[in-house]
């Protein structure tokens, strides 16, 4: 009996060599001939080579097996992996350390953004320790020259004498168009906030007159000393030439060079303001 | 060589370092295995071998089973090693042949020579390897080499047994073709 090429019992049996040749259709003898060869398996090549396979094999079965029963050391791998979360955590709180130093020695400072700032200042709050907020803008800077947080834009100490003095002299205003210049800006809006022109301002604030005085010996006059929170007035002599200073530093200011202004007070007038002078300025 | 029901107590003995029982494993299989190897890679055949039972020898601690899942075992790891093989000579194109099988092959006005029954089993299996493409000769050399049915080969293959079977219908079909015109004439002789 002739079977089908496309059965599948046709195939499992032209493999395992059951075919009759009668059953073979045309074409397929052959094919089942060369099978039934190819399935005899070749001699062993060499005993030798036999042996010493077995020999390998059976140390290799050694080797696997004390493998197998020893406990398992970690691997590299393993022991990288399992010190990676360490590793990690270590580096991730050196980080948050620095950052909160970083942020609380900003927040002390009182430089941090505003929305930080309040919220550091609230914290802090909590724990006892009072900070600047964020809308404290005096807060880490410089006190302005009246003092009480009062932020206007005043000129410079140092610098309103000379300030005055220029615009006193006709810099100011208009001519040559100083009106346009910073300081001068600042100079009129000091005096607007004060409630009075710049010359009386200056008059009353700048000290040119006085610095007058302190240059040259003897000199008469009056000024008025602003002098951290609040104004100071001296009658007589004027003692320092940059009194309207920042807070801190115009007592400073003020003890420093009055000595010479007084000296001169003292040398000429004999002791007309002098003991008034000595008596305010140093507390 | 089947070692049946004797199979159990020597993989025992294997297991144990026991040398005379790997050599019986060893024995059991390595004509089949080696023939299977040397049809796939005639030169590298012997070294090849000697690293396909090495990796038997790893294995066979952690190995349990029956002796059909041995021989599935050791043939799945020759796939391997002949894979890792081509893979490793794939960018070097020469096959390396013998003076001798040079000078054993037949000229080309000697083809009524080929008969069939003049072929050993190894030209046999290297016939079959030549004239089918490489999937279609493993699953036909692993079924005739390993004794495995379709379905194993499909597992050793990695595919799956629809695929195996597509493959050796075609196999067969292809291996008809070519031996037609020989059948014509030296069938009556061979058969």
């Amino acid at each position: 009996m002739e079977l089908d090429p496309f059965d599948r019992t046709f195939e499992e049996r032209m493999f395992s060599s059951h075919l009759a040749a009668g059953d073979l259709p045309p074409g397929y003898s052959s094919v089942a001939m060369i099978l039934k060869r190819a399935a005899i398996a070749s001699p062993a090549p060499d005993r030798t080579l036999a042996d010493r396979t077995v020999a390998a094999m059976v140390t290799a079965i050694g080797a696997a097996a004390s493998t197998a029963a020893a406990p398992s050391a970690p691997t590299d791998r393993a022991v990288r992996r399992s010190l990676l979360p360490r590793r990690v955590a270590v580096r991730t709180a050196v980080l948050a350390f620095a950052m909160l130093v970083l942020g609380g020695g900003m927040a002390f400072a009182g430089v941090l953004p505003s929305p930080l700032q309040s919220a550091a200042a609230g914290i802090a709050r909590h724990l006892g320790v009072t900070l600047p907020t964020g809308g404290d803008s005096s807060a880490g800077k410089p006190a302005n020259a009246h003092g009480g947080g009062q932020q206007t834009k005043v000129p410079p100490t140092q610098s309103l004498p000379g300030l005055c003095t220029a615009y006193l002299a006709g810099n100011g205003g208009t001519n040559g168009r100083k009106d346009a210049s910073t300081a001068f800006t600042r100079l009129q809006a000091a005096a607007t906030a004060d409630g009075k022109s710049v010359v009386d301002y200056c008059r009353e604030n700048g000290t040119h007159h006085g610095q007058g005085h302190d240059k040259s010996p003897g000199s008469h006059g009056e000024s008025t000393e602003h002098n951290g929170g609040g104004a100071q007035k001296e009658h007589g002599h004027q003692r320092d030439g940059s009194l309207l200073g920042e807070k801190g530093s115009s007592s400073r200011g003020g003890r420093d060079k009055s000595t010479g202004g007084s000296h001169g007070s003292h040398a000429n007038t004999g002791g007309t303001g002098g003991s008034q002078d000595q008596g305010t300025s140093h507390p | 060589m089947a070692l049946r029901e004797s199979f159990p107590s020597v993989l025992e003995a294997a297991r144990a370092g026991e040398g005379w029982a790997v050599a019986s494993l060893y024995e059991s299989l390595q004509p089949r295995v080696f023939s299977y190897l040397r049809s796939r890679a005639r030169q590298e055949a012997e070294d090849l071998s000697s690293e396909v039972w090495l990796d038997v020898a790893r294995a066979l601690p952690r190995f349990e089973g029956s002796e059909d899942d041995f021989r599935r075992l050791v043939f799945t790891i020759a796939r391997r090693r002949l894979i890792d093989f081509r893979r490793r000579t794939a960018f070097r194109r020469t096959d390396a042949v013998a003076h001798e099988t040079l000078a054993d092959m037949p000229s080309g006005d000697d083809v009524e020579s080929m008969a069939i029954e003049a072929l050993s089993a190894e030209e046999a299996r290297a016939s079959i390897a030549a004239a089918l493409t490489p999937d279609q000769a493993e699953v036909v050399l692993l079924r005739i080499m390993g004794g495995f049915s379709a379905d194993e080969v499909a597992a050793i293959m990695g595919k799956r047994p629809g695929a195996v079977r597509v493959l050796q219908h075609r196999a067969l079909a292809v291996l008809s073709k070519c031996y037609q015109s020989n059948e014509t004439r030296s069938l009556p002789e061979a058969m």
